[in-house]
């Protein structure tokens, strides 16, 4: 299992690079392509398409929906400490003096690409 | 199963190899035609489910002649994931994340082909602006 950090920061990451590396290699197609900033039926087309508009560019909105459980892996050297943790598909419960449940969270976050 | 980078990078190459594959095999038939017209069809896109860009570049020597609109579709990536975490112990590792499940549509709903109770999903749509065709497309 990985934390919930690790998750978004990946997830983040891929989507990132993705873009990247196929606008490299796709010559006049573009993904997330820059909008004329200085036209305001451009800025409107980019809300109404659900995209958050920025002033000089836009965001997409990467909406998470993810099973995570809370670890609470307090110990007498690190103290206090609950970690959140994704699962994994097929991974199994690890009952090593751990109390989990499985909770699905889900948000929103924008990335300007 | 494949990383959700490579996922993403690959459904959008493939969209493009096959509008070009496409647009190779016949000429009875436009993909991504070109607009034209004298006031923006911000309303005749949006209903379409495609984003007005505005216009094309007017240096742009093979383009400067006619006034064209741009545009892009929409992907919407409905993804499973699930998580490779790194070894404890692996410095420098980092988690990856491998797609399983998956839906991609113009804004149309749908279903994933995989369901389970610890799956992770992801939903996000990036614009692709195709290249603009030879063809002089629809006018408004």
């Amino acid at each position: 299992m990985a934390n919930l950090d690790e998750f978004i920061l990946q997830t983040f990451r891929d989507i990132h690079r993705a873009v990247q590396t196929f606008n490299e290699e796709a010559g006049d197609n573009i993904a997330a392509p820059a909008q004329d900033q200085r036209n305001p039926d451009v800025n409107q087309a980019i809300q109404r398409a659900g995209y958050m508009h920025l002033g000089r560019s836009y965001a997409i909105n990467v909406d998470f929906d993810v099973a995570v459980t809370a670890e609470d892996t307090t110990s007498a050297d690190a103290g206090a400490r609950i970690d959140i943790k994704v699962l994994s598909i097929g991974a199994g419960v690890d009952a090593e003096n751990r109390a989990e449940t499985v909770s699905r969270t889900k948000f929103r976050i924008p990335l300007k690409l | 199963m494949t990383s959700l980078k490579d996922f993403i990078e690959q459904s959008l190459t493939e969209i493009v190899e096959g509008l070009e594959a496409f647009e190779k095999k016949t000429d009875k038939a436009t993909a991504n035609p070109t607009l034209s017209n004298d006031n923006p069809p911000v309303e005749v896109l949006k209903s379409a489910g495609l984003i007005y860009l505005g216009l094309t570049d007017e240096n742009t020597p093979d383009l400067a002649r006619n006034k064209k609109f741009r545009y892009a579709t929409m992907l919407d990536f409905d993804v499973a994931v699930t998580v490779s975490a790194a070894k404890a112990g692996d410095v420098g590792a980092k988690a990856s994340l491998q797609v399983v499940g998956v839906n991609i549509g113009g804004g149309a709903s749908g279903t994933a082909s995989h369901s389970n109770a610890s799956e992770q999903r992801l939903k996000f749509r990036i614009p692709l602006e195709l290249k603009i065709t030879k063809d002089p497309g629809v006018a408004f």
